[in-house]
């Protein structure tokens, strides 16, 4: 009977909690959203300096969620498609990052840019840095593919990984799945 | 008969104002407490990181001493601190949403730090140490006051640090301004007189280093002048004697 009780209280304290925090998200989850939506868009700019216009598609392959990873096709001032930009996430040391990656036509890495993650402050999240993905923009030629180890960079790039090291493979899994992505999509 | 009255007046009067301020000089969590040191050393690099944090902090400690004040007879003894735990991390919730909602780059700023609110132990503390012992408006009280002395001890702390790091303080998170005295850009600290550089900032209080750096030299100060106003205090007992 005692232990009904506590069992009784408790959950009606967990009850009122999360009903309050329910009133709560009703009330921030849009702004969060547009908020999100907004820095998607800098990142845009930022990312693709030619691009004007950026149209946001879905990826074909049902099996990738809509919610969470699409593209979008960039258009240059005369209007023609210059390359495109992936959202997507993939997997680091502290759980999912999101990650934009853009690329031209042929799909040679113009830049990337790593967004909401948990790494370590320090290691892991000097990868927001824009000098961190120096070392990935114009890979996925013939001549210079994308260093998905460390030992395909340079000794200094190496270097300056250590000790984040699956921040690092997590963010070059997640251009080389946005490249085939694109791959899938374009064919 | 109404001098007895107006006397208890005066009395809770007294007490109120004891239960408020003890908690922003005589019992501050942070500097004289030493409590919740975690966030103080790890926020404390901008002024403006140390505002949000503390104030985020204050809010979830007023009403989370509200509230468990109110529930006192209603929680159970044997799970008091997983009732606490939940009511925390409830306002704590309620914070980060707000956060991410109207100030998104605070809320970037202090990331992690903002859940991890729940386990600091200042508002834990309270909690068991006087909220559900207490009614809820001394407990509200008590909330207002340790939150403010924990949010002056972390802009004391990020004060000193930012200032003599960068030279200025940096309000662009709430939209401000970058303001100093001796430089308009944040990322060239220097002084200059003459064309000659007689001072560029010094990095180090900017990385964990430095905060532990400053907290240790605050602390000195304050044992200093704690054991020095012991010492007066001591020789008028002795002299009385």
């Amino acid at each position: 009977m005692e232990n009904l009780r506590i069992a009784l209280k408790l959950t009606l304290i967990c009850f009122i909690a999360v009903l309050l925090l329910s009133i709560v998200n009703l009330i921030t989850c849009k702004k969060i959203e547009n908020n999100s939506n907004k820095v998607e868009e800098e990142t845009n700019r930022n990312l693709f300096s030619q691009g004007v216009r950026f149209e946001k598609f879905f990826f074909k392959n049902s099996s990738i969620d809509k919610n969470k990873e699409y593209y979008y096709k960039v258009y240059d001032k005369n209007n023609t498609l210059v390359g495109y930009v992936v959202t997507l996430y993939t997997k680091g040391y502290g759980g999912d990052m999101k990650l934009m990656v853009a690329m031209d036509n042929s799909l040679v890495i113009v830049n990337a840019k790593l967004l909401t993650n948990s790494e370590t402050p320090g290691l892991g999240k000097a990868a927001e840095k824009s000098e961190y993905m120096k070392k990935f923009i114009g890979t996925n030629t013939k001549e210079k593919p994308i260093p998905l180890n460390k030992s395909m960079l340079s000794q200094e790039d190496a270097d300056s990984i250590t000790g984040a090291t699956i921040t690092f493979k997590g963010i070059a899994n997640g251009i080389q799945k946005a490249v085939d992505y694109i791959l899938q999509e374009i064919k | 008969m109404g001098d007895i009255v107006n006397n208890n007046l005066e009395k809770r009067e007294n007490l109120y104002l004891k239960e408020f301020s003890k908690g922003i000089l005589k019992e501050n969590p942070s500097i004289m407490l030493l409590l919740g040191l975690c966030p103080t050393l790890a926020v404390t690099t901008k002024v403006s990181n140390a505002i949000g944090m503390g104030l985020s902090a204050t809010f979830v400690l007023i009403c989370s001493n509200f509230l468990i004040s109110l529930l006192k007879d209603f929680i159970l003894d044997k799970v008091r601190i997983p009732s606490y735990i939940v009511v925390i991390a409830s306002f704590v919730t309620i914070v980060d949403m707000l956060m991410n909602a109207f100030l998104p780059v605070l809320a970037k700023s202090l990331g992690i730090f903002i859940p991890l609110i729940v386990v600091n132990c200042i508002i834990l503390g309270r909690a068991e140490a006087f909220a559900n012992k207490n009614k809820p408006g001394i407990a509200v009280l008590d909330g207002l006051g340790m939150g403010i002395g924990f949010t002056l001890a972390l802009i004391l702390i990020a004060f000193i640090r930012e200032s003599l790091s960068t030279l200025g303080i940096d309000f662009s998170d709430y939209s401000g301004k970058f303001l100093s005295f001796f430089t308009d850009d944040p990322e060239k600290p220097y002084i200059k007189v003459n064309g000659f550089e007689i001072y560029s900032g010094a990095k180090i209080l900017t990385l964990p280093a430095g905060a532990l750096f400053v907290f240790g030299i605050i602390l000195a100060i304050i044992n200093t002048i704690k054991s020095y106003s012991n010492k007066i205090k001591n020789k008028k007992t002795t002299s009385n004697l």
